[in-house]
């Protein structure tokens, strides 16, 4: 797993590259808890992103909580196509966020099963 | 037992002729997956119920072939001419081992086909998780299950992670299964600074429909039983006839209490059930959404599982249809028995009794002969086994090339028209198409092509059989005519009259006998077949441009209409197919011709044949005759009947042996006062007419 903060003027952009499954996931939750206190508005570039498991979709979702809780915005600003399949092989594609977000604003919303 | 084994014979010929056409495709096409998929499955299946039904030797031959295919669709082999043959060579044997005595099979081709693939198997065996053939056996009993709807909750426990199990691959391992519609939960994932993040907090809701039953989707999770909480329930239809039960809402339109109007209005008024319970706080969101899934993916199977049902056929003995069209064969005598009875009656109830039957039985005429039609297709692909094999046998590169393989036919013509076909197309390729060399010499391309299409044309279908090849050679059939004393050496023929000669029996101008053709029989048994479907047959041949042979056989052989005419005291029956008018032929008319036996109509001369005369009938002519004319290969020949009495559903029945053979007539019906009515071959007693008249 290699990662980088790129910080911008509205905000900063995360760059998450490499494998991201169980091995890292220490490691991706201190990045992504560094990018998140560093900036009201964090972008994620997963365009990188190789490979992962359900560990990475987890925190992801926990950290984009926390960010609405804490009034922040985080958002998926690129993926690639291995990170599609994974959201969609993990069955978090939905039409509506869950309960502690505003049903219209989740990471997960707009998915299909067709990618 | 026996009938089940017959049932799984039928289903194995079927199996066998879809791979074989299956094989032949994906040697032209070897990386195509789907093909090779399609081959798997139909090997598959006839090991899969051969073992169901007890043929375990099968099963077991079968399981080598199958596992090599198995190895092609996962890329760990590639497709070559060598597994293409072995596997064809493998249907033989299959189709040897399935049928009821054996007949044809060959203990050692087996065992050397049986080795060859093992050995392939084996070589790739070592990389792969090579399944056990026993459990495998019964895969397609388990496969037999009906359609049904699970609802899962699969809820690991949190240190699943640790134990190296990837959850997302057991989800994947349902989807296999059958239609799959997965919602991962994530309301239990701790707020951020909580979350261990190698733990797993997701659960999830699946709904899946499967055949494959509740055994199958337990043994998914089979490693991980204890780590985790797993709920499986079966969803059962709405009601037993699949007939939603009806809103409230909907009752009220129905009764006229309140508009469709009012109702909508009311509706858009009232919060949605899972509005109210989020908010309420009673469920997430996320388990609304899942309830959501659920009964829009069971909506969406039962929509697909009605289509499918609407589409289903069902396989019934041939035999049964055969009787059903006898029984209706008489039926259709006993309507006209019933017509002609309300006729002389003067009923008008009865009269109107026997329309109603005269139309309902025409109805069930159609119907019953529609259900033995089938397309001419399946007779098709046979061939381009055939022609794979004897093209490769003779050293020769022959294509074929098929078109209207949907064309409907009567199954017993269907059934009758393999072995004139197959005759016919051997010749093609044994007399027909030069070797490769020759036709490069010839300035045409190495490979040869036989063109093979079926095409509707009235009430007949006329299927022909065109080849590249070197054409017939007019001289060398005169010569060996001349010398087998067929004609004379003088006779002056034209070339259809020469192609004619090969139908004489015993014929050949082969120089040599093959196993394929030489031996002189053949063409005359082709005409014999093609006579006994009351079909015809012509040839057409270009020299070195190739040959075409047209066969014209009638849709069907059991009941067809006819217009029935009388002459003298003696009813006969035409095919209303091919009568194109009636008009009246007077004194005066015949007069004006000079007593030739020739007809004006509308300015143009047509021939006719005075059947009262052709067939040494007592009486003389009536003053008024009536001509029926025949469209006869794109020329109108009349007959000249006493009357014309109707259109008539006509039965056909066969003559006895006696009167088989006579020329001209092409069976017998029963008229509803029980006469008999000889059924007319128009073209062959137009043919006699015109030989008569030559040699006079």
């Amino acid at each position: 797993m290699k990662h980088s903060i790129v910080k911008e003027s509205e905000g900063s952009t995360l760059v998450l590259q490499g494998d991201l499954s169980i091995e890292s996931a220490g490691a991706v939750k201190e990045a992504l808890q560094e990018a998140m206190e560093q900036a009201e508005s964090l972008a994620v570039d997963l365009s990188g992103f190789d490979s992962g498991d359900l560990s990475f979709l987890q925190l992801l979702c926990s950290a984009h909580r926390a960010s609405v809780q804490n009034n922040k915005k985080l958002s998926i600003s690129k993926q690639s196509d291995a990170f599609k399949h994974l959201v969609v092989a993990a069955g978090f594609c939905r039409a509506k966020g869950c309960t502690e977000v505003s049903a219209e604003n989740c990471l997960w919303i707009g998915g299909s099963e067709d990618g | 037992m026996d009938n089940a084994k017959e049932i799984f014979r039928e289903e194995a010929y079927e199996l066998l002729e879809e791979l074989s056409s299956t094989l032949l495709e994906l040697e032209q096409q070897p990386d195509d997956l789907d093909l090779v998929g399609k081959a798997f499955r139909a090997l598959h299946t006839i090991k899969g119920s051969g073992a169901m039904f007890g043929f375990d030797e099968l099963a077991g031959f079968v399981h080598d072939i199958e596992t090599v295919f198995d190895r092609i669709r996962d890329g760990g082999l590639q497709v070559t001419k060598k597994i293409i043959d072995l596997t064809l060579a493998s249907c033989d044997v299959i189709k040897s081992m399935v049928s009821p005595d054996g007949e044809g099979f060959n203990a050692e081709l087996q065992k050397q086909i049986s080795e060859q693939f093992a050995l392939m198997a084996e070589e790739k065996a070592d990389t792969g998780d090579e399944e056990s053939s026993p459990e495998e056996g019964t895969e397609n009993a388990e496969s037999e299950k009906p359609l049904t709807t699970h609802r899962i909750r699969f809820r690991p426990e949190k240190d699943l992670f640790l134990s190296g199990t990837n959850p997302l691959l057991l989800l994947n391992e349902l989807r296999d299964l059958g239609d799959c519609s997965i919602t991962g939960q994530t309301d239990e994932i701790p707020p951020f600074a909580e979350m261990d993040p190698e733990n797993c907090y997701t659960y999830w809701d699946i709904i899946i429909t499967t055949d494959r039953g509740m055994a199958a989707i337990k043994d998914v999770f089979i490693f991980i039983e204890d780590g985790c909480n797993l709920e499986i329930d079966t969803i059962k239809p709405e009601t037993e006839d699949g007939a939603e039960s009806k809103k409230l809402g909907e009752i009220l339109v129905e009764r006229g209490d309140v508009t469709p109007q009012t109702l909508d209005h009311a509706l858009g008024a009232q919060k949605k059930i899972g509005e109210v319970l989020v908010e309420t706080g009673t469920v997430g969101v996320g388990i609304v959404a899942s309830a959501l899934a659920e009964q829009e993916h069971v909506k969406r199977v039962q929509g697909e599982r009605k289509q499918f049902e609407v589409s289903s056929s069902i396989r019934v003995a041939a035999g049964k249809v055969d009787t059903l069209v006898d029984l209706v064969g008489e039926m259709v005598t006993v309507q006209a028995r019933l017509t002609q009875t309300a006729a002389r009656e003067k009923n008008p109830e009865l009269t109107m009794i026997a329309e109603e039957v005269e139309r309902l039985t025409a109805e069930l005429r159609d119907n019953t002969m529609s259900i033995r039609m089938l397309p001419i297709g399946t007779t098709f692909s046979k061939f381009k086994r055939v022609v794979r094999d004897l093209s490769a046998e003779l050293g020769k590169d022959v294509a074929l090339i098929t078109e209207g393989a949907e064309t409907e036919l009567d199954k017993t013509v269907i059934e009758r028209l393999g072995d004139p076909l197959m005759h016919l197309i051997r010749n093609c390729i044994d007399h027909g198409i030069e070797p490769p060399e020759a036709r490069e010499a010839a300035g045409k391309p190495r490979q040869g092509t036989i063109y093979l299409s079926a095409s509707h044309s009235g009430a007949h279908v006329v299927i022909q059989i065109d080849d590249d090849g070197a054409g017939m050679n007019t001289e060398a059939i005169r010569g060996r005519a001349i010398e087998r004393d067929l004609i004379k050496p003088d006779a002056v023929l034209s070339d259809k009259e020469i192609f004619e000669l090969v139908f004489a029996p015993g014929f050949s101008t082969a120089q040599k006998v093959t196993s394929v053709s030489g031996r002189g029989v053949g063409m005359d048994v082709v005409r014999q077949n093609i006579d006994a479907l009351r079909g015809t047959i012509d040839i057409s041949s270009d020299k070195s441009k190739g040959t075409t042979v047209t066969l014209k056989l009638p849709l069907t052989l059991a009941i067809i209409d006819g217009l029935l005419v009388q002459v003298a005291s003696s009813y006969y029956v035409l095919p209303l197919s091919i009568v194109e008018e009636c008009i009246e032929l007077s004194r005066e008319d015949i007069e004006e011709m000079h007593g030739k036996q020739v007809a004006k109509v509308r300015g143009e001369l047509v021939p006719y044949v005075c059947l009262r005369e052709h067939f040494s009938l007592d009486g003389s002519r009536p003053s008024l005759e009536q001509i029926a004319i025949c469209e006869l290969d794109d020329q109108r020949v009349g007959f000249v009947v006493d009357s014309v009495i109707g259109g008539h559903q006509t039965v056909i029945k066969n003559l006895g042996k006696m009167y088989r053979n006579i020329d001209g007539l092409s069976g017998a019906t029963i008229l509803g006062d029980g006469t008999v009515a000889l059924i007319l071959d128009p073209g062959k007693l137009a043919q006699q007419v015109e030989q008569q008249v030559a040699v006079a």
